[in-house]
């Protein structure tokens, strides 16, 4: 099981990389900090912890490409009164700005933020995993152009936000970096949406990082549809602050190669923190979700619901850890992690962690893997449906616990995209 | 009112003392400490050993030295410097034992102190005991009786002059020499341990327990266990342990094989109580054990711990189940307290179809200690219709202490069923104010919700080894209510 990459290999990537970044364009300069640990951080082999089951020797390969302007994609979502920026390959090509003034709110993307309003944004929006992890630094060393959301003190942003990201064919290396500002008790929704060509298969390894104020109530629909071979290492951060709320739900539409890095941070008391996920892979598809959340304070609580399946070869990984920090009391975190298994050579990898510090706590977590319930199927069948009808109904049902939860317009479009790839309908 | 006076049993549990902290001061016949194959080719040659023996020792010593120490564990402890330990220590006997009335005197002072009095085991109990006191197995009882029933129980360095086939044939097939760090260590030096050999259909008539105990300074403790099940064969195997109080710490690092042939099945309990240092972490047993079980068609291995005592416990008792149709268990309770440390667990490796598992683990923290649950289930390609449960309780005793769990589910068969669930709480405060309310003393009102929680696994272990669980529980948990 076990890889190792010469330094010299991965040493050279990072500068391909960073340098493929820089042609094309990055904004704001790259973390000083990050830039260090890339030096000395080792390449993510299958010997570390969190790399246990995400392979990415592949990745060491991997040629940047320019990539080349086409036409801009088909828009999504085409029915939602939202405020849409669009950004290919790390680069802002489209949008409308909202800009209410150095005290108002701002949509757009992070380059025209950091020119306006230099001091409004925070140099550097990452988070530890920057000097931590190799992916991370590189990311943050060269972060290119995304979408900047700032919602100041007590205000609400009606419309929600969608930030979109294509990635066009070719080997092209993209590392976007999203920043949402929710001030103490403002209201935003975003949307991340992450799609690619048919023939795109490079690299994109992306960042959001949002920082959500005292009281504040924050939702983020992140939706991950991507066609070719494209690989994606995303690195979603968040920080609270007290009594506020936050929802983020992650639906893997389509991807070939993905890995997500979820972090939320409780740096308040009473706050709220809602994540839930699926995920479907299929063919040799390999999709890894990785969740951490940190519950720093006391009296916070946490609500974490992923569920997948894997068919054909494909293998899915699951890490969720629930860190309950020393003093952290009457915290009460809910994990559940539910995969079915439906290909004979599918694999599924699930490891729901606690890591507790504090005693007046209520944390619990549960996980199963597992086929359909055969008395469901007996049923189904009883009342005349064939075996595939049975099985698409049951598949549905499964995934409709995170699915509902998201805007009626997602949730039919992912919907319709399971139903394409597994052949329902 | 000081605390003392408010509450005396609890100020009398707080500053309770390890009660099996006492050293015997007996002739021992031990090796200057270090580590080198002269170290090695003596050990082989004080127990006179055939020559494949020592060859195995010595690859085994090779494979360790290019080796590093894992470090993955959830335990923080400045590693042993293995050059500093001596790795033969024996007590030294004046002649070959013929009888257990033979025994050295103080020998037999520290059996009857540790609650092992062979006399009255012999005759109350009907429990095999075998005695094994720094690493050298010194007392076997019942022998002739399982002799009759063609069962072998002895030590291992018998078992290697006595029935070098046997041991050739099965050592090192469960866990290999190379398996970890831990292993290949115990693998090159082990002076020895229990043997244990069930024929074909035979139902083991009473239980076989091992007593091991650390007592030189300065020594550590390589035992190593095989216990052979064949087919259709019963036993249940019970292991003791306990360590003088010492400020050093001091290195266990056995190795346990079990192989359970088709249609056996094998029970073995352990109810772990090496000296876990003092309040302030200092001193204590370093814990690594590697313990493995195989598991034939239809065989059945069922692991039982309580785990009460080590500074730092670094061990995880698995089954492979690699014939259709097996079974294995885990049931575990281990309590840290003061600064202990321990990260613990299992693995259910299910590679035949129908194979079945079940993982009970109930992690008590109390004081500023660390307790991690740790374990793997993997469903192989070919495990069809495999069956797994694991509950992983964690009960916090204090705000200073911590529990983790760290399970690894990797499931590689459409068909299999697995189920893992894990709860984190605070011993209930209600349920002490009903007991108290009751007239029960706090100390009581613990004892008695602690052993509930556990009841689960400590119904699992032998009559004779759950009453001493129960009591050990409640000493290592009194006066631990932060």
């Amino acid at each position: 099981m076990s890889e190792v990459a010469t330094p010299s290999k991965h040493a050279a990537l990072a500068t391909r990389i960073t340098d493929a970044c820089a042609a094309q364009g990055v904004v704001g300069n790259g973390n000083p900090q990050a830039l260090a640990a890339l030096e000395s951080l080792p390449y993510p082999t299958t010997r570390q912890e969190r790399w246990k089951y995400t392979r990415v020797t592949r990745l060491l390969d991997i040629e940047p490409q320019a990539t080349t302007s086409g036409p801009l994609p088909e828009p999504v979502l085409a029915g939602l009164d939202a405020h849409v920026l669009t950004f290919v390959a790390g680069q802002y090509v489209d949008g409308e700005i909202l800009d209410e003034g150095p005290d108002g709110c701002f949509v757009g993307p992070r380059s025209v933020a950091l020119e306006r309003y230099p001091n409004r944004i925070p140099a550097h929006p990452t988070d530890g995993f920057a000097t931590t992890e190799w992916f991370a630094a590189l990311q943050s060393a060269a972060p290119q152009d995304g979408g900047c959301v700032i919602v100041p003190a007590g205000q609400r942003l009606e419309r929600p936000i969608l930030l979109r990201h294509h990635m066009p064919s070719g080997t092209g290396v993209a590392q976007p970096q999203h920043l949402f500002l929710i001030g103490d008790g403002a209201t935003a929704e975003g949307i991340i949406w992450s799609d690619s060509a048919t023939e795109a298969a490079g690299l994109l390894n992306g960042a959001i990082t949002a920082n959500v104020g005292d009281g504040a109530d924050f939702t983020l629909e992140i939706v991950q549809d991507e066609s070719g071979e494209l690989h994606h290492i995303g690195h979603h951060h968040f920080t609270q602050g007290a009594n506020s709320k936050l929802t983020v739900r992650t639906a893997t539409a389509d991807a070939h190669w993905l890995r997500n890095d979820l972090h939320i941070v409780q740096d308040g008391v009473h706050a709220d923190s809602t994540f839930h996920g699926c995920y479907l892979p299929n063919g040799q598809q390999f999709v890894d979700h990785h969740t951490r959340i940190d519950h720093a304070n006391p009296d916070g609580r946490s609500d974490e619901l992923y569920k997948g399946l894997a068919a054909d070869r494909s293998t899915a990984v699951f890490n969720g850890k629930i860190m309950v920090h020393k003093d952290a009391q009457r915290i009460e975190a809910y994990q559940s992690n539910r995969n079915l298994l439906l290909g004979e050579q599918a694999a599924m990898y699930a490891k729901p962690e606690l890591e507790i510090y504090a005693d007046d706590v209520r944390c619990s977590h549960g996980c199963t893997t597992g086929q359909f319930d055969r008395e469901a199927l007996f049923y189904l069948r009883s009342r005349g449906m064939t075996e595939t009808a049975a099985h698409n109904l049951l598949v549905q049902a499964f995934l409709a616990e995170v699915l509902d939860g998201f805007r009626e317009e997602i949730r039919d479009y992912v919907h319709a995209v399971y139903a394409r790839r597994l052949g329902w309908s | 009112m000081s605390a003392a006076e408010e509450n005396p049993l609890l100020d009398e549990f707080t500053r309770k003392e390890y009660e099996f902290g006492f050293t015997t001061d007996i002739d021992a016949d031990t090796l200057a400490p270090g580590l080198n194959e002269e170290v090695i080719r003596i050990i082989s040659h004080k127990k006179n050993e055939p020559e494949w023996m020592l060859n195995w020792r010595l690859e085994a010593f090779r494979v360790w030295q290019t080796m590093e120490e894992p470090d993955w564990a959830h335990v923080q402890y400045e590693k042993p410097d293995y050059q500093a330990i001596s790795y033969y220590s024996a007590p030294k006997s004046k002649a070959p034992l013929g009888s257990l009335d033979e025994v050295d005197p103080e020998l037999r002072a520290t059996m009857d102190k540790l609650g092992i009095s062979m006399e009255e085991q012999k005759r109350l109990s009907g429990v095999a005991v075998d005695f094994v006191m720094d690493s050298v197995s010194v007392a076997t009882s019942f022998k002739d009786k399982l002799a009759e029933l063609g069962i072998i129980f002895c030590s291992m360095s018998e078992a290697i002059q006595e029935h070098p086939e046997l041991v050739k044939q099965h050592l090192g097939t469960v866990v290999p020499v190379k398996d970890n760090f831990f292993s290949a260590l115990n693998s090159a030096v082990f002076t020895d341990g229990s043997f244990c050999y069930i024929p074909k259909g035979a139902k083991c008539p009473m239980e076989l327990s091992t007593y091991f105990r650390i007592n030189e300074a300065g020594t550590g403790q390589f035992e190593r266990t095989l216990l052979v099940a064949e087919e259709g064969s019963y036993v249940s195997y019970l292991e003791g342990c306990t360590a003088p109080q010492r400020d050093e710490n001091q290195l266990h690092a056995a190795v346990v094989e079990l192989i359970a042939k088709d249609d056996a099945e094998i029970k073995y309990s352990t109810v772990q109580n090496w000296y876990p240092g003092d309040a302030e972490g200092k001193g204590g047993v370093f814990n690594f054990v590697t313990k493995r079980g195989i598991c034939e068609t239809r065989a059945k291995i069922s692991w039982t711990q309580v785990e009460t005592g080590s500074a730092v416990t670094w061990k995880y008792p698995s089954c492979i189940l690699k014939g259709d149709g097996s079974v294995g268990e885990f049931y575990s309770v281990a309590v840290t307290n003061n600064a202990q440390q321990a990260d613990t667990g299992t693995k259910m490796i299910h590679l035949g179809a129908n194979t079945h598992s079940t993982i009970i683990s109930k992690g008590i923290s109390a004081g500023n200690s660390q307790n991690s649950y740790r374990g793997l289930v993997q469903i192989g390609p070919r495990a069809r219709n495999a069956r797994n449960f694991s509950q992983c309780d964690s009960l916090l005793m204090t705000d200073t202490s911590g529990a983790h769990t760290f399970p690894y589910i990797e499931t590689k068969n459409p068909t299999a069923h697995v189920e893992h669930e894990a709860t984190t709480s605070r011993i209930g405060e209600d349920q002490i104010f009903y007991c108290l309310q009751r007239g029960l003393t706090e100390e009581q009102a613990i004892g008695l919700i602690v052993n509930g929680y556990a009841k689960e696994v400590l119904n699992k272990l032998p009559m004779e080894f759950a009453v001493e669980a129960r009591k050990l529980l409640t000493i290592s948990l009194e006066g631990s209510v932060g």
